[in-house]
């Protein structure tokens, strides 16, 4: 099923510009990609909305409509019936790109109008979904998710150091490059959904690629930053024999 | 008195002393193997000891604990303070445990008195099988009610000094019922009311500090409240002299316009700057528009304290708030100290990074609102667990109750929850209140 791809812009001028783009990007390269509407009203792609259920989607959305609310609206509306979408905001005022739209609707990416690269970025993206697409379908476990107060966060396998038990009742504490979270979760669950994690300890869930070297004799584990995690004896055999 | 063979009497004192030992390393969390490890091989002559002399083998305990951990303090004095308390609990349960067990043995198997008891070995049985109750049931007590609590250290000590008389007292009592030859109730009594004044002294401490915590909170508050009244202050008074600023400029502009001998090109340009300068006094002091949509007055001023201190700090401020927010699903006072404490170790934290960001968001979810307090930060941040630990601050003693008290607030809060982590090299801290 090819991804569908929808563009809303009030200017017909960029709206035609676009539609070209994406259109001879997705039959040049064969991309498993549809372009299914493109619009100057943000009403059609909700009406289009109601009466399909779409998961994968990649959205293009004018947010300098005549009437702002307009466009920030209509993401909003997309995001809250589809935690999948993927959203691209095209904007003529980068300056005004709010962290509150970042945070609740989480877009791609703030393309700039009237930019010379606009071309490139958006056949970037392209790229992007597609190679996505293939794969998604092949592994599962690249990333690992939890939900962080109201929003279901994503993290690449590879970024973490390590999880532990919190000294907050139920909760877990996952850290990684350039990351930290607090979340509710048991440790037990994660050891079996994440194969790839290595459970050295009842409070801990360790990710073996980050190790940077492990001490035996005070049986503590050293990760990047400055973190470090204890392991009991139970568990030498097993270190030794992966390292 | 009942006189046992010295095989029996061995085996009762070998046994608490073992039970003592297990109890020592569970109240001090102690994992360390050369201390079962010296310990265990000192039983036998401590036990000798202790059957001669009570009092001294007590001393010689606490001796070889102090020495065998002497390393471990010397590194950390906070640990040496955990340790301590935990060892003079884990004495105090033994000795409880020893006149008790001894007391309900006697009691169940009702032995003759004064005439040597050949077959010790039953009173041997029982009287450890009571004691590992008592000794497990205590300690599985302690465990849970009090190990888990975390105390800050000078409360530690305190609890220490109490324990710590009560262990002196009974040691005392007991060398002297001894030397008087004092027995059966009389020992029962005083241990009784040792252990009852003990409890009742612990237990006003800790609602004492209960109490200072509260004021301590107040006080904050009621410095906020003076901070929040200096600035609006400021902020009318920079409103009015703006407002006289911007009138004398005004007539200077005007004098100039209307002075004959300025010509077209100039009148121009003396409109241009008065348009100009029209447009700029019009605008008010507060830079940040979203203000307006912010409709809570005490939080509003709390916010535009804050902007104001982080600004002059140098920091960068961003405040987002795109929808209007008329209630939030919060007790005001609460919500007040929460937001002001956040904003706090934020500024704090930004202050020293290099740079220097700050950014205060009000999001507006479908049934949730979300303040979003997020700053740039130095070095590595510490674990959640240790931030979070009573007395924790990376500015000296005597502060860090903060993300204590924010935990100690909206713990009991049902719709309100904390939650904090790192991403984009930026500490957030996101206080989530459900709506009603």
């Amino acid at each position: 099923m090819a991804l569908p791809v929808f563009i809303c812009d009030d200017e017909t001028r960029f709206l035609t510009y676009y539609q070209q783009i994406i259109k001879n990007a997705i039959m040049i390269n064969e991309y498993d990609l549809e372009l299914i509407l493109a619009t100057t009203d943000p009403q059609d792609i909700l009406r289009y909305l109601d009466k399909n259920k779409i998961t994968d989607s990649l959205f293009f959305l004018d947010i300098d409509l005549e009437n702002k609310e307009n466009g920030i609206d209509l993401a909003r509306q997309i995001r809250d019936q589809n935690e999948f979408a993927q959203i691209v905001f095209l904007t003529s005022h980068p300056e005004l790109a709010l962290e509150t739209l970042k945070r609740q609707i989480a877009p791609l990416n703030y393309l700039i109008k009237d930019d010379k690269s606009e071309k490139i970025q958006i056949e970037h993206i392209l790229e992007q979904q597609n190679a996505t697409m293939t794969i998604n379908r092949r592994s599962n476990c690249r990333y690992l998710t939890f939900t962080l107060g109201f929003r279901k966060m994503k993290i690449d396998i590879s970024g973490i150091y390590f999880i532990e038990t919190s000294v907050v009742p139920h909760k877990l504490v996952l850290y990684g490059e350039g990351m930290m979270f607090e979340f509710y979760g048991r440790i037990n669950d994660f050891e079996r959904d994440y194969p790839e994690l290595l459970r050295v300890h009842k409070s801990f869930l360790i990710n073996p690629n980050q190790i940077i070297n492990i001490d035996f004799r005070k049986r503590v584990i050293n990760f990047p930053d400055e973190y470090s995690c204890t392991f009991p004896i139970i568990k030498t055999k097993l270190l030794k024999s992966m390292m | 008195m009942v006189e046992l063979s010295a095989y029996a009497h061995f085996g009762i004192e070998a046994v608490n002393l073992v039970l003592l030992m297990i109890a020592i390393g569970i109240c001090t969390g102690n994992r360390s193997r050369e201390f079962y490890l010296i310990f265990g091989l000192l039983i036998i002559p401590l036990t000798f000891l202790s059957l001669t002399d009570f009092l001294l083998a007590g001393i010689a305990i606490t001796g070889i604990f102090g020495l065998l951990r002497f390393a471990k303090w010397r590194l950390n004095k906070g640990l040496m303070i955990n340790d301590i308390l935990g060892f003079l609990i884990a004495l105090s349960i033994y000795l409880v445990v020893t006149i008790f067990a001894s007391s309900v043995t006697i009691i169940l198997l009702r032995p003759t008195f004064n005439t040597l008891i050949t077959n010790g070995a039953v009173i041997v049985l029982l009287n450890s099988l009571i004691s590992t109750l008592l000794f497990a049931g205590l300690l599985f007590f302690v465990k849970k009610k009090f190990l888990s609590l975390t105390i800050a250290e000078d409360e530690q000590r305190i609890y220490i000094l109490q324990i710590a008389v009560f262990i002196g007292l009974a040691y005392a009592f007991g060398e002297i019922m001894r030397l008087q030859h004092v027995l059966g109730i009389y020992i029962f009594i005083m241990i009784g009311f040792l252990v009852a004044q003990t409890i009742l002294s612990v237990y006003f401490t800790y609602m004492m500090v209960k109490k200072n915590h509260e004021r301590i909170e107040l006080q904050h508050l009621q410095q906020q409240i003076e901070i929040m009244n200096a600035y609006t202050e400021e902020v009318d008074r920079n409103y009015q002299e703006m407002r006289q600023f911007r009138h004398d400029y005004r007539n200077l502009l005007l004098a100039l316009k209307l002075d004959p001998s300025s010509s077209v090109a100039n009148q121009k340009y003396l409109d241009q700057i008065l348009s100009y300068s029209e447009g700029m006094a019009r605008k008010s002091v507060m830079r940040f528009s979203d203000l307006s949509n912010l409709e809570m007055m005490p939080l509003k001023s709390l916010i535009i304290t804050k902007l104001s201190q982080a600004e002059q700090s140098g920091l960068k401020v961003r405040f987002e708030c795109l929808d209007q927010i008329t209630l939030i699903n919060l007790a005001e006072v609460k919500l007040i100290r929460v937001v002001g404490i956040l904003l706090d170790n934020a500024i704090e934290a930004a202050v020293n990074s290099q740079d220097k960001l700050l950014r205060i968001l009000f999001i507006r979810n479908k049934n949730n609102l979300e303040i979003s307090i997020e700053n740039s930060f130095n070095g590595t941040i510490p674990a959640l667990s240790i931030i979070h630990q009573v007395g924790f601050s990376s500015k000296g003693k005597g502060r860090g109750l903060g993300l204590t008290n924010v935990d100690e607030m909206i713990k009991n809060e049902t719709n309100t929850e904390l939650i904090q982590y790192v991403a984009e090299q930026l500490f957030v801290a996101s206080l989530l209140i459900k709506d009603v």
